[in-house]
Protein backbone atom coordinates (compact mmCIF):
# COMPACT_ATOMS: atom_id res chain seq x y z
CA UNK A 1 0.00 0.00 0.00
CA UNK A 2 1.07 3.59 -1.01
CA UNK A 3 0.82 5.82 1.72
CA UNK A 4 0.15 9.55 0.19
CA UNK A 5 2.89 12.00 1.00
CA UNK A 6 1.56 14.74 3.71
CA UNK A 7 3.97 16.92 6.30
CA UNK A 8 2.60 17.34 9.95
CA UNK A 9 2.13 20.84 10.05
CA UNK A 10 4.26 22.55 12.44
CA UNK A 11 1.41 23.54 14.63
CA UNK A 12 -0.70 20.46 14.79
CA UNK A 13 2.30 19.02 16.78
CA UNK A 14 3.03 22.21 19.21
CA UNK A 15 -0.86 21.92 19.38
CA UNK A 16 -1.19 18.66 20.55
CA UNK A 17 2.23 19.11 23.12
CA UNK A 18 0.22 22.35 24.54
CA UNK A 19 -3.07 20.35 25.32
CA UNK A 20 -1.23 17.80 26.79
CA UNK A 21 1.14 20.50 28.70
CA UNK A 22 -1.49 22.70 30.28
CA UNK A 23 -3.32 20.20 32.71
CA UNK A 24 0.16 18.80 33.26
CA UNK A 25 1.80 22.22 34.26
CA UNK A 26 -1.54 23.25 36.15
CA UNK A 27 -1.32 19.41 38.57
CA UNK A 28 2.03 20.30 38.73
CA UNK A 29 1.80 24.08 40.25
CA UNK A 30 -1.37 22.38 42.68
CA UNK A 31 0.91 20.02 43.91
CA UNK A 32 4.16 22.49 44.54
CA UNK A 33 1.69 24.55 46.32
CA UNK A 34 0.00 21.33 48.62
CA UNK A 35 3.60 20.30 49.26
CA UNK A 36 4.29 23.86 50.94
CA UNK A 37 3.31 23.33 54.47
CA UNK A 38 5.70 20.00 54.52
CA UNK A 39 9.15 22.57 54.51
CA UNK A 40 7.51 25.30 56.53
CA UNK A 41 7.92 24.95 60.20
CA UNK A 42 5.71 23.29 62.82
CA UNK A 43 2.80 25.54 63.85
CA UNK A 44 3.57 27.89 66.85
CA UNK A 45 1.71 26.29 69.68
CA UNK A 46 -1.09 28.38 70.98
CA UNK A 47 -0.60 30.43 74.51
CA UNK A 48 -2.91 28.71 76.76
CA UNK A 49 -6.14 30.81 76.89
CA UNK A 50 -6.35 32.84 80.51
CA UNK A 51 -9.39 31.18 82.42
CA UNK A 52 -12.15 33.53 82.41
CA UNK A 53 -12.48 35.91 85.26
CA UNK B 1 -16.71 0.43 14.58
CA UNK B 2 -16.15 3.01 11.97
CA UNK B 3 -13.29 1.82 9.91
CA UNK B 4 -11.16 5.05 10.34
CA UNK B 5 -10.44 3.24 13.41
CA UNK B 6 -9.18 0.14 11.90
CA UNK B 7 -5.55 -0.51 12.43
CA UNK B 8 -5.01 -0.10 8.23
CA UNK B 9 -6.20 3.17 8.42
CA UNK B 10 -3.99 4.77 10.87
CA UNK B 11 -0.83 3.83 8.55
CA UNK B 12 0.73 6.98 8.53
CA UNK B 13 1.65 8.96 5.37
CA UNK B 14 5.16 9.80 4.43
CA UNK B 15 5.73 13.27 6.29
CA UNK B 16 4.05 12.15 9.18
CA UNK B 17 5.47 13.30 12.60
CA UNK B 18 6.62 10.83 15.22
CA UNK B 19 6.70 13.66 17.69
CA UNK B 20 2.55 13.63 17.17
CA UNK B 21 2.67 10.17 18.81
CA UNK B 22 4.12 10.70 22.32
CA UNK B 23 1.42 13.67 23.06
CA UNK B 24 -1.22 11.05 22.01
CA UNK B 25 0.33 8.62 24.23
CA UNK B 26 0.38 11.46 27.10
CA UNK B 27 -3.17 12.18 26.47
CA UNK B 28 -4.58 8.79 27.08
CA UNK B 29 -2.65 8.07 29.64
CA UNK B 30 -2.92 10.86 32.08
CA UNK B 31 -6.83 10.88 31.63
CA UNK B 32 -6.98 7.05 33.15
CA UNK B 33 -3.98 7.21 35.10
CA UNK B 34 -7.07 9.71 37.39
CA UNK B 35 -6.94 6.33 39.52
CA UNK B 36 -3.63 7.96 41.41
CA UNK B 37 -5.65 10.96 42.25
CA UNK B 38 -8.89 8.57 43.21
CA UNK B 39 -8.59 8.97 47.10
CA UNK B 40 -9.78 12.35 46.95
CA UNK B 41 -12.91 11.11 46.57
CA UNK B 42 -12.68 8.81 49.61
CA UNK B 43 -13.76 10.59 52.37
CA UNK B 44 -16.77 12.31 50.16
CA UNK B 45 -17.95 9.17 49.14
CA UNK B 46 -18.20 7.42 52.72
CA UNK B 47 -20.54 10.38 53.28
CA UNK B 48 -22.35 10.63 50.32
CA UNK B 49 -25.93 10.23 52.66
CA UNK B 50 -24.99 12.35 55.07
CA UNK B 51 -22.93 15.17 53.56
CA UNK B 52 -21.71 16.67 56.24
CA UNK B 53 -20.63 13.71 58.36
CA UNK B 54 -21.02 9.63 57.36
CA UNK B 55 -24.65 8.30 58.57
CA UNK B 56 -26.97 5.10 58.73
CA UNK B 57 -26.46 3.70 55.35
CA UNK B 58 -23.27 5.48 54.03
CA UNK B 59 -20.51 3.36 52.97
CA UNK B 60 -17.29 2.26 54.58
CA UNK B 61 -14.09 3.83 53.53
CA UNK B 62 -12.40 0.41 53.21
CA UNK B 63 -15.49 -1.10 51.19
CA UNK B 64 -15.17 2.29 48.75
CA UNK B 65 -11.02 1.88 48.46
CA UNK B 66 -11.48 -1.75 47.79
CA UNK B 67 -14.31 -2.01 45.36
CA UNK B 68 -13.40 1.10 43.06
CA UNK B 69 -9.58 1.90 43.34
CA UNK B 70 -8.27 -1.85 44.07
CA UNK B 71 -10.84 -3.55 42.25
CA UNK B 72 -9.73 -0.98 38.88
CA UNK B 73 -6.06 -1.94 39.68
CA UNK B 74 -6.84 -5.52 39.65
CA UNK B 75 -9.19 -5.18 36.42
CA UNK B 76 -6.51 -2.98 34.59
CA UNK B 77 -4.19 -6.41 34.97
CA UNK B 78 -6.62 -9.02 33.74
CA UNK B 79 -7.97 -6.72 30.94
CA UNK B 80 -4.64 -5.75 29.63
CA UNK B 81 -3.51 -9.88 30.05
CA UNK B 82 -6.87 -10.34 28.15
CA UNK B 83 -6.82 -8.41 25.30
CA UNK B 84 -3.08 -7.16 24.76
CA UNK B 85 -3.97 -9.57 21.10
CA UNK B 86 -6.81 -7.91 20.29
CA UNK B 87 -5.00 -4.79 21.32
CA UNK B 88 -2.28 -5.73 18.83
CA UNK B 89 -4.84 -6.71 16.20
CA UNK B 90 -6.78 -3.42 15.98
CA UNK B 91 -4.05 -1.43 16.44
CA UNK B 92 -3.80 1.98 18.81
CA UNK B 93 -6.69 4.19 17.19
CA UNK B 94 -9.62 1.68 18.03
CA UNK B 95 -8.06 0.69 21.31
CA UNK B 96 -7.51 4.07 22.73
CA UNK B 97 -11.35 4.73 21.56
CA UNK B 98 -12.69 1.98 23.16
CA UNK B 99 -10.45 2.95 26.00
CA UNK B 100 -12.29 6.03 26.43
CA UNK B 101 -15.66 4.44 25.63
CA UNK B 102 -15.15 1.93 28.87
CA UNK B 103 -12.83 4.53 31.24
CA UNK B 104 -15.01 7.25 30.66
CA UNK B 105 -18.84 5.32 30.19
CA UNK B 106 -17.70 3.81 33.76
CA UNK B 107 -17.02 7.20 35.44
CA UNK B 108 -20.61 7.77 33.88
CA UNK B 109 -21.91 4.33 35.39
CA UNK B 110 -20.30 5.31 38.85
CA UNK B 111 -22.02 9.07 38.89
CA UNK B 112 -25.43 7.07 38.25
CA UNK B 113 -24.13 4.82 41.12
CA UNK B 114 -23.21 7.83 43.72
CA UNK B 115 -26.41 9.58 42.76
CA UNK B 116 -28.73 6.21 43.62
CA UNK B 117 -26.25 5.94 46.49
CA UNK B 118 -26.25 2.39 44.53
CA UNK B 119 -22.43 1.05 45.67
CA UNK B 120 -22.96 -2.23 42.93
CA UNK B 121 -23.44 0.32 40.47
CA UNK B 122 -20.41 2.24 41.49
CA UNK B 123 -18.71 -0.83 41.37
CA UNK B 124 -19.26 -1.72 38.00
CA UNK B 125 -18.60 1.90 37.08
CA UNK B 126 -15.32 2.79 38.34
CA UNK B 127 -13.96 -0.85 39.46
CA UNK B 128 -15.27 -3.47 36.76
CA UNK B 129 -16.19 -0.74 33.64
CA UNK B 130 -13.28 1.64 34.43
CA UNK B 131 -11.34 -0.62 34.64
CA UNK B 132 -11.16 -2.63 31.22
CA UNK B 133 -10.30 1.27 29.82
CA UNK B 134 -7.33 1.35 32.35
CA UNK B 135 -6.12 -1.74 30.76
CA UNK B 136 -6.76 -1.24 27.26
CA UNK B 137 -5.49 2.82 27.55
CA UNK B 138 -2.28 1.42 29.46
CA UNK B 139 -1.02 -0.93 27.15
CA UNK B 140 -2.59 0.50 24.02
CA UNK B 141 0.16 3.77 22.99
CA UNK B 142 3.30 1.17 24.03
CA UNK B 143 4.00 -0.78 21.29
CA UNK B 144 3.24 1.72 18.76
CA UNK B 145 5.74 4.16 20.38
CA UNK B 146 8.42 1.24 20.54
CA UNK B 147 7.62 0.94 16.68
CA UNK B 148 8.21 4.98 16.02
CA UNK B 149 11.18 4.93 18.44
CA UNK B 150 13.55 2.77 17.95
CA UNK B 151 16.63 4.58 17.99
CA UNK B 152 15.30 5.69 21.81
CA UNK B 153 12.78 2.81 22.74
CA UNK B 154 12.90 3.75 26.57
CA UNK B 155 12.69 7.92 26.03
CA UNK B 156 9.71 7.14 24.06
CA UNK B 157 8.18 4.44 26.63
CA UNK B 158 9.10 6.83 29.29
CA UNK B 159 7.06 9.38 28.10
CA UNK B 160 3.88 7.55 27.65
CA UNK B 161 4.09 5.36 31.08
CA UNK B 162 5.20 9.15 32.48
CA UNK B 163 1.66 10.44 31.43
CA UNK B 164 -0.12 7.84 33.35
CA UNK B 165 1.87 8.98 36.71
CA UNK B 166 0.87 12.58 36.10
CA UNK B 167 -3.02 11.60 35.97
CA UNK B 168 -2.81 12.11 39.97
CA UNK B 169 -1.55 15.73 39.30
CA UNK B 170 -4.35 16.68 37.26
CA UNK B 171 -7.04 14.13 38.66
CA UNK B 172 -6.63 14.61 41.98
CA UNK B 173 -6.56 18.44 42.09
CA UNK B 174 -9.79 18.34 39.41
CA UNK B 175 -11.88 15.66 41.29
CA UNK B 176 -11.49 18.51 44.42
CA UNK B 177 -12.16 21.72 42.08
CA UNK B 178 -15.40 20.00 40.36
CA UNK B 179 -16.61 18.70 43.98
CA UNK B 180 -15.90 22.19 45.56
CA UNK B 181 -18.07 23.39 42.79
CA UNK B 182 -20.72 20.99 42.76
CA UNK B 183 -21.13 20.41 46.21
CA UNK B 184 -24.56 21.52 48.02
CA UNK B 185 -26.46 21.30 51.47
CA UNK B 186 -27.86 18.00 49.87
CA UNK B 187 -24.85 16.83 47.72
CA UNK B 188 -21.09 15.94 47.77
CA UNK B 189 -20.45 16.77 45.12
CA UNK B 190 -18.73 13.46 43.50
CA UNK B 191 -22.31 12.29 41.26
CA UNK B 192 -21.36 15.67 39.46
CA UNK B 193 -17.66 15.29 39.62
CA UNK B 194 -17.59 12.04 38.18
CA UNK B 195 -19.96 12.87 35.35
CA UNK B 196 -17.71 16.68 34.17
CA UNK B 197 -14.60 14.23 34.93
CA UNK B 198 -16.19 11.59 32.31
CA UNK B 199 -17.09 14.22 29.35
CA UNK B 200 -13.46 16.02 29.93
CA UNK B 201 -11.56 12.73 29.11
CA UNK B 202 -13.85 11.22 26.79
CA UNK B 203 -12.50 14.66 24.20
CA UNK B 204 -9.09 14.80 25.73
CA UNK B 205 -8.78 10.66 25.25
CA UNK B 206 -10.30 10.93 21.74
CA UNK B 207 -7.72 13.85 20.72
CA UNK B 208 -5.21 11.39 21.46
CA UNK B 209 -7.16 8.47 19.73
CA UNK B 210 -7.67 10.98 16.25
CA UNK B 211 -3.51 11.80 15.97
CA UNK B 212 -1.79 8.73 16.65
CA UNK B 213 -0.73 6.94 13.71
CA UNK B 214 1.33 3.28 13.30
CA UNK B 215 4.44 3.69 11.15
CA UNK B 216 4.65 2.35 7.44
CA UNK B 217 5.90 -1.34 7.53
CA UNK B 218 10.08 -1.09 7.14
CA UNK B 219 10.06 2.90 8.13
CA UNK B 220 12.84 3.78 9.88
CA UNK B 221 13.42 7.53 11.57
CA UNK B 222 15.79 9.58 9.28
CA UNK B 223 19.29 8.71 9.30
CA UNK B 224 18.79 6.19 11.91
CA UNK B 225 20.72 2.99 10.70
CA UNK B 226 19.64 0.06 12.80
CA UNK B 227 23.24 -1.17 14.71
CA UNK B 228 24.97 -3.97 13.15
CA UNK B 229 26.82 -4.89 16.00
CA UNK B 230 25.13 -7.49 18.40
CA UNK B 231 24.01 -6.09 21.28
CA UNK B 232 24.11 -7.87 24.40
CA UNK B 233 20.23 -8.72 25.38
CA UNK B 234 18.76 -6.78 22.38
CA UNK B 235 17.43 -9.06 19.93
CA UNK B 236 16.22 -8.57 16.39
CA UNK B 237 14.11 -11.57 16.46
CA UNK B 238 10.60 -11.58 17.42
CA UNK B 239 8.37 -13.96 19.91
CA UNK B 240 4.54 -14.19 19.77
CA UNK B 241 3.02 -13.68 23.34
CA UNK B 242 1.71 -17.21 23.21
CA UNK B 243 5.33 -18.44 23.41
CA UNK B 244 6.58 -15.69 25.21
CA UNK B 245 4.98 -16.31 28.33
CA UNK B 246 6.04 -19.93 28.53
CA UNK B 247 9.69 -18.55 28.70
CA UNK B 248 11.37 -18.55 31.84
CA UNK B 249 12.23 -14.59 30.54
CA UNK B 250 8.88 -13.73 30.93
CA UNK B 251 8.45 -15.23 34.40
CA UNK B 252 12.07 -13.71 35.51
CA UNK B 253 11.15 -10.12 34.45
CA UNK B 254 7.34 -10.50 35.84
CA UNK B 255 9.40 -11.34 39.48
CA UNK B 256 11.77 -8.01 38.41
CA UNK B 257 8.54 -5.44 37.97
CA UNK B 258 5.89 -7.34 40.99
CA UNK B 259 9.64 -6.48 43.88
CA UNK B 260 9.64 -3.22 42.42
CA UNK B 261 6.26 -1.99 42.08
CA UNK B 262 5.50 -4.34 45.80
CA UNK B 263 8.62 -2.02 47.15
CA UNK B 264 7.48 1.20 46.01
CA UNK B 265 3.63 0.46 46.07
CA UNK B 266 4.12 -0.39 49.74
CA UNK B 267 5.85 2.99 50.59
CA UNK B 268 4.05 5.37 48.52
CA UNK B 269 0.42 3.72 49.91
CA UNK B 270 1.42 4.33 53.40
CA UNK B 271 3.68 7.31 52.83
CA UNK B 272 0.95 9.58 54.69
CA UNK B 273 0.46 7.91 57.59
CA UNK B 274 4.53 7.22 57.77
CA UNK B 275 5.39 10.84 57.69
CA UNK B 276 2.99 11.57 60.32
CA UNK B 277 3.73 8.39 63.02
CA UNK B 278 7.42 9.13 62.17
CA UNK B 279 7.89 12.52 62.45
CA UNK B 280 5.02 13.99 64.07
CA UNK B 281 3.96 16.43 60.81
CA UNK B 282 0.50 17.42 60.57
CA UNK B 283 -1.70 15.49 57.97
CA UNK B 284 -1.82 18.48 55.65
CA UNK B 285 1.98 18.57 55.40
CA UNK B 286 1.56 14.50 54.63
CA UNK B 287 -1.09 15.20 52.15
CA UNK B 288 1.60 18.26 50.38
CA UNK B 289 4.49 15.13 51.02
CA UNK B 290 2.28 12.50 48.90
CA UNK B 291 1.75 15.03 46.13
CA UNK B 292 6.13 15.48 46.28
CA UNK B 293 6.27 12.12 45.48
CA UNK B 294 3.53 12.21 42.64
CA UNK B 295 6.25 14.21 41.15
CA UNK B 296 8.96 12.20 41.63
CA UNK B 297 6.75 9.31 40.32
CA UNK B 298 6.00 11.21 37.02
CA UNK B 299 9.73 12.59 36.38
CA UNK B 300 11.24 8.74 37.33
CA UNK B 301 9.45 7.61 34.61
CA UNK B 302 10.89 9.61 32.15
CA UNK B 303 14.25 9.97 33.20
CA UNK B 304 15.17 6.57 34.33
CA UNK B 305 13.76 5.20 31.29
CA UNK B 306 15.30 7.95 28.72
CA UNK B 307 19.01 6.69 31.21
CA UNK B 308 18.48 2.95 30.56
CA UNK B 309 19.02 3.82 26.80
CA UNK B 310 22.41 4.68 27.40
CA UNK B 311 22.96 1.65 30.31
CA UNK B 312 20.78 -1.24 29.15
CA UNK B 313 17.57 -2.30 30.74
CA UNK B 314 18.99 -4.83 32.95
CA UNK B 315 21.85 -2.17 34.41
CA UNK B 316 18.56 0.14 35.17
CA UNK B 317 16.92 -3.01 36.99
CA UNK B 318 20.46 -3.50 39.02
CA UNK B 319 20.70 0.41 39.84
CA UNK B 320 16.68 -0.34 40.93
CA UNK B 321 17.11 -2.86 42.98
CA UNK B 322 20.72 -1.89 44.53
CA UNK B 323 20.08 1.51 44.95
CA UNK B 324 16.85 1.04 46.15
CA UNK B 325 17.75 -1.58 48.65
CA UNK B 326 20.23 1.04 50.17
CA UNK B 327 18.00 3.55 49.95
CA UNK B 328 14.81 1.44 52.19
CA UNK B 329 18.05 0.66 54.99
CA UNK B 330 18.44 3.94 55.82
CA UNK B 331 14.71 4.57 56.56
CA UNK B 332 14.93 4.13 59.68
CA UNK B 333 18.54 6.25 60.49
CA UNK B 334 16.47 9.03 59.00
CA UNK B 335 13.64 8.41 61.79
CA UNK B 336 16.62 8.57 64.42
CA UNK B 337 17.94 11.78 62.73
CA UNK B 338 14.57 12.88 62.80
CA UNK B 339 15.07 14.37 59.93
CA UNK B 340 12.31 14.55 57.27
CA UNK B 341 14.00 16.40 54.99
CA UNK B 342 16.15 13.18 54.87
CA UNK B 343 13.61 11.05 55.22
CA UNK B 344 11.98 12.92 52.13
CA UNK B 345 14.91 13.00 49.95
CA UNK B 346 15.02 9.04 50.15
CA UNK B 347 11.57 8.58 49.57
CA UNK B 348 11.74 10.68 46.73
CA UNK B 349 14.20 8.72 44.77
CA UNK B 350 12.57 5.74 45.91
CA UNK B 351 9.46 6.45 43.85
CA UNK B 352 10.89 7.80 41.09
CA UNK B 353 12.61 4.37 40.39
CA UNK B 354 9.59 2.80 41.08
CA UNK B 355 8.31 4.94 38.57
CA UNK B 356 11.37 4.69 36.28
CA UNK B 357 10.49 0.33 36.70
CA UNK B 358 7.22 0.54 34.99
CA UNK B 359 8.14 2.82 31.93
CA UNK B 360 11.52 0.76 31.63
CA UNK B 361 9.48 -2.42 31.70
CA UNK B 362 7.99 -2.64 28.10
CA UNK B 363 11.22 -1.14 26.49
CA UNK B 364 12.89 -4.55 28.26
CA UNK B 365 10.32 -6.64 26.58
CA UNK B 366 10.94 -5.15 23.33
CA UNK B 367 14.86 -5.76 23.91
CA UNK B 368 13.90 -9.42 24.96
CA UNK B 369 11.22 -10.49 22.85
CA UNK B 370 11.38 -8.01 19.93
CA UNK B 371 8.73 -5.58 18.80
CA UNK B 372 5.65 -8.21 16.92
CA UNK B 373 3.62 -8.52 19.80
CA UNK B 374 5.46 -6.59 22.67
CA UNK B 375 1.88 -4.41 23.79
CA UNK B 376 0.59 -8.42 24.26
CA UNK B 377 3.35 -9.37 25.99
CA UNK B 378 3.07 -6.36 28.08
CA UNK B 379 -0.08 -6.59 28.86
CA UNK B 380 0.21 -9.82 30.39
CA UNK B 381 3.58 -8.95 32.91
CA UNK B 382 1.46 -6.03 33.91
CA UNK B 383 -0.50 -8.69 36.01
CA UNK B 384 2.47 -8.76 38.24
CA UNK B 385 1.07 -4.79 38.83
CA UNK B 386 -2.12 -6.09 39.89
CA UNK B 387 -0.58 -8.48 42.35
CA UNK B 388 1.68 -6.14 43.71
CA UNK B 389 -0.79 -3.54 44.27
CA UNK B 390 -2.31 -5.94 47.06
CA UNK B 391 0.67 -7.15 48.60
CA UNK B 392 2.88 -4.06 49.24
CA UNK B 393 0.13 -1.79 50.68
CA UNK B 394 -0.93 -5.21 52.79
CA UNK B 395 2.46 -5.77 53.74
CA UNK B 396 3.27 -2.05 55.03
CA UNK B 397 0.08 -1.56 56.86
CA UNK B 398 -0.50 -5.52 58.63
CA UNK B 399 2.88 -5.39 59.57
CA UNK B 400 3.22 -2.15 61.04
CA UNK B 401 0.00 -2.36 62.81
CA UNK B 402 1.58 -5.77 64.24
CA UNK B 403 4.18 -3.83 65.66
CA UNK B 404 2.58 -1.05 67.25
CA UNK B 405 0.38 -3.35 68.82
CA UNK B 406 3.14 -5.46 70.00
CA UNK B 407 4.49 -2.04 71.69
CA UNK B 408 7.14 -0.79 69.39
CA UNK B 409 6.80 3.20 69.33
CA UNK B 410 4.99 4.51 66.61
CA UNK B 411 7.95 6.37 65.40
CA UNK B 412 9.83 2.69 64.94
CA UNK B 413 7.01 0.50 63.55
CA UNK B 414 7.69 0.82 60.26
CA UNK B 415 11.27 -0.14 60.67
CA UNK B 416 10.86 -3.78 60.41
CA UNK B 417 8.81 -3.19 56.88
CA UNK B 418 11.52 -1.05 55.13
CA UNK B 419 14.04 -4.27 55.92
CA UNK B 420 11.38 -6.24 54.19
CA UNK B 421 11.06 -4.09 51.01
CA UNK B 422 15.30 -4.25 50.62
CA UNK B 423 14.87 -8.24 50.77
CA UNK B 424 11.84 -8.00 48.73
CA UNK B 425 14.58 -5.58 46.15
CA UNK B 426 17.45 -8.66 46.89
CA UNK B 427 15.06 -11.08 45.13
CA UNK B 428 14.13 -8.65 42.29
CA UNK B 429 18.38 -8.23 41.60
CA UNK B 430 18.70 -11.55 41.23
CA UNK B 431 15.54 -12.36 39.16
CA UNK B 432 17.18 -9.50 36.73
CA UNK B 433 20.38 -11.20 36.88
CA UNK B 434 19.02 -14.26 35.97
CA UNK B 435 17.54 -12.82 32.87
CA UNK B 436 19.49 -13.99 29.63
CA UNK B 437 18.01 -14.25 25.89
CA UNK B 438 15.41 -16.16 24.46
CA UNK B 439 16.73 -19.71 23.13
CA UNK B 440 16.31 -19.41 19.34
CA UNK B 441 13.97 -22.34 19.07
CA UNK B 442 11.40 -19.74 20.46
CA UNK B 443 12.05 -17.51 17.98
CA UNK B 444 8.88 -16.49 15.35
CA UNK B 445 10.06 -17.14 11.62
CA UNK B 446 7.20 -15.73 9.44
CA UNK B 447 8.03 -12.15 10.38
CA UNK B 448 9.01 -9.19 8.11
CA UNK B 449 10.01 -5.94 10.47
Amino acid sequence: MNAPSSKSPAWLIALAWILVALPLSWGLYQSILKSKPLFMGPAPVAAPAKPAQ
Amino acid sequence: MPSFLDREHTIAPAGYSRWLVPPAAIAVQMCIGEIYGFSVFNLPLSRSLGVTKPTAGDWSLPTIVLCTYSLGLIILGLSAAVFGKWVERNGPRKTMFASACFFCGGLVIASFGVRLHNFALLTLGYGLVGGIGLGLGYIAPVSTLVKWFPDRPGMATGMAIMGFGSGALVGGPLGVVLMDHFKSPTSVGVSEAFLVMGGLYFVMMNFGALIVRVPAQGWVPEGYVPSTETRKLVTSAQVSVDVAWKTPQFWLLWMVLCTNVTAGIGLLAQASPMTQDMFGVSAAAAGGFVGLLSIFNMGGRFFWSSYSDVIGRKGAFCVYFILGCILYLLVPYSQKLNSVTFFGAIASVIISMYGGGFATTPAYLRDIFGTMQVGAIHGRVITAWSMAAVLGPQLVTNISAYQKAHGVPKEQAYNTTMYLMACILVVGLICNLLVREVDPKHHHREWTA
